[in-house]
């Protein structure tokens, strides 16, 4: 096993995340293994530094930001070390380092090609089976950045438009390794004929979980469920995730996109309900992802299109609407996606929207171009973050105030002279905004925008969603929707690392 | 104005097989898509027709599984659309797919210009356009990354040659080659694509093609033919010469020389 890299100082390029926040610090280290890792937490309990996690460095929340101190970036861990296929019922299974990234771990999968060097003869076989089958598989969970490492996704408890579809890390990972803050390392296991301890009984009377609301897909430590739920979104305060085991799905055989458009959110919201009941109806076909694009988002691209070329493969979006909703179909076949769009179009015209601006993607191309859409708007908001203070936000609102809540913000944000998107997953009840201010005044402005916001959210009983994690940049918005989580979560992170060492900063104080 | 644009179904990348026997690219059974370089092509003759009135159609030669080409042709907006499909068009290479296009064309009737892709995915050759053209008898250009004015008689379009741009003012009929990057294609509306779904699309085999000569299609009109498709075998192993080691380069360049 080669050496862990180590560097001092650090390179300027781990100084940063996508969050456009710049951090310093003294070494970082790149091991290999978890002996390493865990050798190089040892080291940093005894010499009592700060050690900061980093995987990818995807994050918009300023948690891979070091803060003094030294950083473990694990980002030389790469390999794929076991494989498990049933060929009879498609179950199948990957164990990994928490270094391999999600586009990494799909492209394998897709091409079926892949270093077998770590596997076992159990995996040799099981995947010499996978690739003589007709089926293809693929790691569920889509966030929108596809180089994130498969440890910091599930670190973050990273979604995507599948968590329509109930797809998230916490379901996902069958089994973890950890290396926690004083060193031990920790496995826990969903695996057949194993079941993981839970929080409560693993860690004992060390730490104080009883108080802790149910989560859900809200930001904070998840003690309802067992200990890989609970490790899964505690973005690296927990511990130091190494290896993971993640189920792998059959890519369904027939899949489209369909982008369509509305006067208001509330046609947005009865035209989702009413193609869920379409979809419900219709053998082998569902429903696997939705997400919504308000108005704002199009004239963002319009103004930064020619600057991201993520933007530019997109299509020239009408000005005149005020939400569009894409929406992810799998069937068995072209017959059942078919038969959903001939729904769709008259769900569309039952709920009074613009049926003819609706696009549809029924090949791999044309579908990625439109998935795309939320990935170029986030790249194109990271810009802007880079060099002003962006404002964001990530929430969960109650579904009887979703569509009012959406029309309103999205009345005001016309009046506004800053930038801001707003989006979400809909059908869970998640709104994703930043406000992106230019100039001095706009910033004084925004930032009352986001004090009114706050205050009216909070009034609403929305939640801080775990999207993106919290990292740094969430901390307040955290701490003011869900006091009594950000409290017991702050609690809970006293207990597991005392002396504040591990990322301090990150999701709570320490 | 009536716009034909030749396209071409081609397999998804990760789905190419080929028949180690014949050399041909194993079609049946794997997932066609249209050409990407024919959704440019498309795209440029719907903006033509949009702007100064017109029609576009789409023609495919190939299995049944081009039937998705001529579709997602449909659905951008094409009007109609012809599949040229037999055993007897089969493996054809540029010279004989080019002539069983022009036979179609000119058992069509009228046209005023004919678009086509740059090349496509799978055979890459870039050159049915051409070939086409010359068994017309119709001015082509290739390249050509803008269309600046079409009337009725001419249509004057600029050429990407070497980075340079050449302005052409082509006679009608004629055919243009399309850039890659001339647009990007349009994504379909839901509506076109349900409408292309059902619509019908006009198929032809070697006997209702006035005036096509069998012998000059498909395998046995070809003038190539692909002996072998192989992947490389990649030599990986290697040594790594110090300066004070180039001594050892010298057997091994003798034994090169004499091969």
């Amino acid at each position: 096993m080669q050496d862990a890299i180590f560097s001092t100082p650090l390179p300027e390029e781990n100084l940063r995340d996508e969050s456009g926040m710049t951090g310093y610090g003294d070494a970082i280290v790149f091991p290999r293994d978890t002996a390493q890792l865990q050798a190089v937490i040892k080291q940093v309990c005894t010499d009592r530094r700060i050690l900061t996690v980093q995987g990818a460095r995807t994050g918009i929340c300023g948690g891979a930001v070091p803060l003094g101190g030294s950083v473990v970036n694990l980002s030389a861990m790469t390999d794929i070390e076991g494989f498990f296929f049933d060929a009879q019922t498609n179950r199948a299974h990957v164990s990994l380092q928490a270094g391999v990234t999600l586009e990494h771990l799909n492209q394998r999968l897709l091409s079926k090609k892949l270093d077998t060097c770590c596997f076992d003869r159990k995996s040799l076989a099981c995947w010499e089976a996978y690739r003589q089958s007709e089926v293809t598989l693929r790691f569920a969970p889509n966030p929108t950045e596809t180089s994130a490492t498969v440890g910091g996704m599930a670190a973050a408890n990273a979604i995507g438009s599948h968590i329509y579809a109930g797809v998230d890390m916490r379901t996902q990972v069958l089994a973890v390794e950890v290396v926690m803050p004083n060193g031990t390392v920790v496995c826990a296991s969903r695996l057949e004929g194993e079941s993981p301890p839970l929080p409560m009984d693993y860690f004992g009377n060390t730490v104080d979980l009883s108080v802790h609301p149910q989560c859900g897909n809200c930001a904070g430590y998840n003690t309802e469920g067992d200990l890989i739920d609970f490790i899964c979104g505690s973005e690296g305060t927990s511990g130091v995730i190494s290896r993971l085991t993640l189920a792998l799905a059959p890519v369904p055989p027939s899949t489209c996109g369909l982008l369509a458009f509305f006067d208001t959110p509330a046609q947005m919201i009865l035209f989702l309900a009413d193609m869920e009941q379409k979809a419900e109806q219709v053998a082998d076909g569902r429903i696997v992802g939705a997400d919504f694009f308000e108005a704002s988002c199009f004239r963002f691209i319009r103004r930064m299109r020619s600057s991201v070329s993520a933007l530019c493969a997109l299509p020239d979006f009408s000005t005149g609407v005020s939400v569009s909703l894409w929406l992810e179909i799998a069937a068995q076949n072209e017959d059942v996606i078919f038969a959903l769009l001939e729904d769709s179009l008259e769900c569309l015209k039952n709920v009074g929207a613009p049926a003819d601006l609706a696009l549809v993607a029924t090949d791999s191309r044309e579908f990625s171009r439109l998935q795309g859409l939320r990935h170029g708007i986030t790249e194109a908001a990271n810009l802007f973050s880079y060099e002003k203070k962006v404002f964001a936000m990530d929430i969960n609102v109650p579904k009887y105030e979703y569509s009012a809540l959406i029309a309103r913000l999205s009345v005001e944000m016309r009046q506004h002279p800053f930038e801001c998107v707003l989006m979400g997953r809909a059908g869970t009840g998640h709104l994703s905004f930043r406000l992106m201010p230019e100039t001095g005044a706009q910033q004084v402005l925004a930032e009352q925008v986001h004090r009114r916001w706050m205050r009216q959210f909070t009034d609403l009983r929305c939640e801080c969603a775990c999207e993106y994690g919290v990292g740094r940049l969430k901390r307040e918005l955290f701490e003011t929707l869900c006091p009594s989580r950000a409290a017991a979560t702050k609690r809970i992170r006293s207990a597991l690392d005392p002396a504040g060492l591990f990322s301090p900063g990150v999701l709570c104080d320490s | 104005m009536k716009i034909f644009v030749c396209v071409k179904a081609v397999p998804e990348s990760d789905s190419i097989a080929f028949d180690q026997e014949t050399g041909h690219l194993k079609r049946q059974g794997s997932t066609a898509m249209i050409n990407p370089c024919d959704l440019v092509a498309m795209e440029a003759a719907l903006r033509c027709a949009e702007a100064y009135g017109g029609t576009v159609q789409a023609v495919s030669m190939g299995p049944d599984s081009a039937e998705s080409a001529l579709r997602t042709a449909l659905a951008m907006g094409a009007t109609h659309a012809h599949l040229l499909t037999s055993k007897v068009f089969s493996g054809a290479d540029v010279p004989a797919t080019a002539y069983t296009l022009s036979a179609f064309f000119k058992a069509a009737g009228s046209y005023d210009m004919i678009f086509c892709g740059k090349h496509s995915s799978d055979g890459d050759t870039g050159q049915v356009g051409a070939w086409l053209a010359e068994l017309l008898g119709i001015p082509h250009a290739c390249a050509v990354c803008r269309i600046s004015d079409v009337g009725d008689s001419v249509v004057r379009a600029a050429q990407n040659i070497d980075s340079e741009l050449l302005e052409t003012v082509l006679p009608l009929p004629c055919l243009l080659t399309i850039e890659n990057d001339m647009y990007y294609p349009r994504i379909p509306t839901l509506v076109n694509t349900l409408r292309a779904k059902r619509q019908d699309i006009a198929c032809y085999n070697e006997e209702s093609i006035p005036r096509l000569d069998p012998s000059q299609c498909g395998v046995s009109g070809s003038a190539t033919r692909v002996k072998k498709v192989f992947v490389p075998n990649r030599m990986r192993r290697g040594m790594m010469l110090g300066q004070d080691q180039l001594e050892l380069l010298l057997p091994i360049l003798r034994v090169g020389r004499a091969g």
